[in-house]
This record gives structure tokens, sequence and C-alpha cells, in this order.
């Protein structure tokens, strides 16, 4: 296997990624400070990286991580979102998220960062149970107990969002 | 241990199907790929990963959140092999990132230190501002308290901290921004890829104060492309004794150079004034008066404000 170069994985997994990112509870307008952040650690780390296991294992355990970082950062400091704003961009930051994609993030939010994890990357992404492991280097049936708990809290989450909307309908028709 | 069906493959409700399938669709936005990767490139200045860091730029930035004042020396037209970063601790904490904010903002009236402002231009006074900090796409007011260059007359050039202090004005910011990099780096400067932060929305609130930057404080003498810079000075001083000698032409042409040597170098404010002074001693008195006003829009405050105004009124 011939070395794979920064650029190599930046261009076939930045969208992988930003999702992840964003999935794993990253503020919008953090998301592309966290990109980066994932990113210099790519580079740091991939003379070490064996390719042993998928590329995007690999990143999402870096994904991961940053994430974890990052909120447990924004906790301990009360950090306010886009407080330290420098430069002016419009293209990338204003973003409007679907209201799909919102409910599919705050139905996200019933569950811990792991379950998250697992959940995102077995629905949405499509990842085997081994390669999750191998991403959240736990064993196999950690991920499927994970998945299985997340699954729960979606549902509920879902059935709470369900009932919520029926109240509203119901006030707006009398 | 068998695979369990994905829940889009199952039956399932029509809300969380609806939800999951936004996130399989959802997209970065458009043009944040090459965004970011511009950001890292430069973050990276070490690596082969650089683009398009050619364009000659000092960039000083302040960042409110961490107060970590950064300065980038990158590549001057004569030194193209690269971004040289220097990260420079500023003041801690918010308090001290405020305070020396003010500082910077109550010395931003220039003329101040070793002959910088007016008497720059004058016939014996020889300082030049050495630091100029460009905004990279900022596009609003940055002050910075910079590191004078002292000039001696026979023009070796001696690097002395001290207080003066530049201000870029917004068109002039702009006007010598590179388009590429949009981003400043902060983080540990003994670390290879200190994260460069990303350009985020700007509240009115945020977009209408100016950046403010202490660097002497962050010792600028380390951070400046110090050959590069000395040339440059050098050829101001010598564009400046020519025009002293009455040698307009000799001076045209030091400025020709160094227009063409340092397109965005960090004299250029030097530069034009001094262009529009050969102008108004050549006899030239429309370009004078119309380079003079130009002057006046790019840098409105300039410590040469005042002389261009009086040019560009002439009759």
């Amino acid at each position: 296997l011939s070395p794979l170069t920064l650029k190599e994985i930046y261009e076939t997994q930045f969208r992988f990624v930003w999702r992840s990112l964003a999935r794993l509870g990253v503020p919008a307008p953090d998301v592309p400070d966290a990109v980066q952040e994932v990113f210099l650690v790519v580079h740091r780390r991939l003379v070490d990286f064996d390719q042993r296991c998928k590329v995007s294992t690999w990143l999402y355990r870096i994904c991961f991580n940053v994430a974890s970082d990052r909120r447990r950062r924004a906790y301990v400091r009360h950090e306010i979102p886009c407080n330290t704003t420098v430069l002016e961009c419009s293209s990338v930051c204003n973003t409007t998220q679907s209201d799909d994609l919102s409910l599919f993030d705050s139905l996200l939010q019933s569950m811990d960062l792991e379950q998250r994890a697992v959940f995102v990357l077995f629905e949405v992404e499509g990842h085997t149970g081994p390669e999750i492991a191998e991403a959240m280097d736990c064993p196999l049936p950690t991920v499927y107990s994970r998945l299985r708990l997340a699954r729960a809290a979606f549902a509920r989450a879902a059935e709470r969002y369900r009932a919520s909307q029926a109240h509203t309908l119901r006030e707006v028709a009398v | 241990m068998t695979e369990p069906t994905r829940l889009l493959q199952s039956h399932l409700d029509a809300t969380e199907r609806r939800a999951i399938l936004a996130a399989v669709s959802d997209e970065p936005p458009e043009g944040a790929e090459a965004h970011i990767w511009e950001a890292l490139a430069l973050a990276l200045p070490a690596t082969g990963v650089l683009v398009g860091a050619t364009t000659a730029t000092n960039v000083a930035h302040a960042t409110a959140g961490n107060s970590l004042a950064t300065l980038v020396g990158a590549s001057t037209a004569d030194v193209p092999a690269g971004v040289g970063i220097a990260v420079l601790k500023g003041s801690t904490g918010v308090a001290g990132g405020v305070a020396s904010a003010v500082h910077a903002g109550s010395i931003a009236t220039l003329s101040a230190g070793a002959g910088a402002g007016t008497s720059a231009m004058a016939s014996s006074g020889l300082g030049i501002v050495a630091s100029k900090a460009i905004a990279i796409g900022l596009g609003i007011g940055l002050t910075v308290n910079a590191a004078t260059l002292a000039v001696s007359r026979q023009g070796s050039p001696v690097l002395a901290p001290a207080h003066s202090s530049v201000q870029v004005d917004p068109v002039a910011a702009s006007a010598r921004v590179p388009p590429a990099p949009r981003g400043h780096v902060v983080g540990d400067p003994t670390r290879e890829g200190s994260r460069v932060e990303i350009a985020r929305p700007t509240s009115p609130v945020t977009a209408a104060r100016p950046a403010q930057v202490t660097a002497t404080e962050l010792q600028a003498s380390e951070a400046l492309p110090r050959d590069a810079l000395a040339d440059e000075s050098s050829l101001i001083t010598r564009a400046r004794q020519a025009l002293q000698a009455g040698d307009v032409t000799a001076a045209m042409a030091r400025i020709e150079e160094h227009r063409n040597r340092f397109p965005a170098g960090a004299l250029t404010q030097e530069c034009d004034a001094l262009n529009v002074l050969v102008y108004d001693r050549a006899g030239r008195t429309d370009a004078a008066r119309a380079s003079a006003a130009e002057f006046l829009l790019r840098y409105p405050s300039s410590p040469h404000a005042e002389r261009m105004r009086a040019i560009a009124q002439t009759r």
C-alpha cells in the first residue's frame, strides 16, 4: 500500500469528516474550525497510520475525539459559539439546515456521545458493526448494545416530537 | 453475532425516515472544502501542502477569544520559500486582551516612536515604520502597535523595538490582501500545524470594531522577515534620498522597483506617499493631486494624510 497524502485523504474524506462532526454535536458555525482541527491531527499522525483499518474508521476516531474535546471545553469555559469571530465569510458559515436535518440533530440529542456515534455510523454512514468497534475502540458487543440503546432513545425522542407536533396542530385548529 | 438491519431498510415511521434521510444527504456548503483547505495550508507552513502562499504579506491578528495575538510573516516577493509563522504570546486572559486593545487604541494616533509619521517624510527624518499589519479579508480597521525599524542615514537598518503604531485602513487592507488565505493562526507555536481560525459570519458589532494587535509585546522582530524588510526599507530610503537630491527620475525608478518587488510590501503606504511627493516635485500637478486623493481614500488615517490633503487640494 502506498502511503496516503494529506491531500488525498482530504479530498476523499472531507464530506465524511464534515458530516461526522456536525452529527457529533459540533455547532454549525464551529464545524469548519473542527474540520481543520481534525485534519491537523491527521497531518501529525499520518506517519503512524498503517492502513490496517479503513481510512474513514481511523478518521472517525479523530473526529470523535475532537468533538468530545470541544464539548468538554465548551462546558468548562461556557464558550459562546461564534464569540471569537474575527474574519468575515458568508459562503462557509451561513448554512441553513433543512428542517429534517435539524430534526435529526435534535433527536440525536437524546443520546450520549458514544451512542450517537454508533447510531450515525451505522444508520447514516452504513458502517458495519466491526468497523464501528474499530473506530470506537471497543468490543463488538458494546457496539451492538450502544446501537440498541441509541435506537430506543431515537424512537422515544421521535415519539415526543410527534406528540408535540400533534399538540401544536390541535392548538392551531382551535 | 449478526448484524442488525438498518433502520432505513426496515419499517420506519415517516418522521424518523425523513430525519435519517436528511442526514444521509447532508452536504457541506459549497466552497467549504476549498476554504478549509486554504486555512490548513496556512497552518502547515513547513510541509509541502502549501498552496498559493507566494503573495507577499505580513499578517498580524489579535483574537478576542483566547487573546493569543499572532503575527505571521509571510513570504515577501524575494523570499518565495514559504510562510514563516511566529506565534507570539499576547496578554493573557480576556481582561488582558481588552487592556492591550485599549492600549493600542490610545496610541493609534500615530507619529509615535522613532520618527514614524509625517516627520519620516521630512528631509532629515528617516524613521520608517516597519511592521505593517494586513488584515486578511478583514475589511475593517486594524491598529498595530509595531516595532519600528529605525533606518540610519547611511541606510544600515537597525531593528529597534519602539512604540510606534501603524494604522491600516480598511480600503488599504482589503486592496492589498491576497485573495487566498482567509484565516489566522492560533495555537501552540512550538507545535507544527497550529490551528488557523476559520472565517465565520461576523456580527455587526464585531465587524464594526477594529481588531487590534500589540506587536511589541510579541517580539515582532522575530516574526518579521528581516532581510526582506531591510531590503524594502532600503529601497524606500533610496527613493527618498533621490527625491531629496532632486533626482525625480531616480526616485520614480526606485518607486517602480518597490512596486514590482514588493507588491504587497510592508511599506507600500510609504511608497505611495513618496510617489505623490515625486509627482509634486516633478511639477506634475494633476498626477500629484489625483494620486494624493487616491492615497487619502486608501489610507484616511495615515500619518501622511495631512500632507497628502494639502497636495490634493492645491489649485
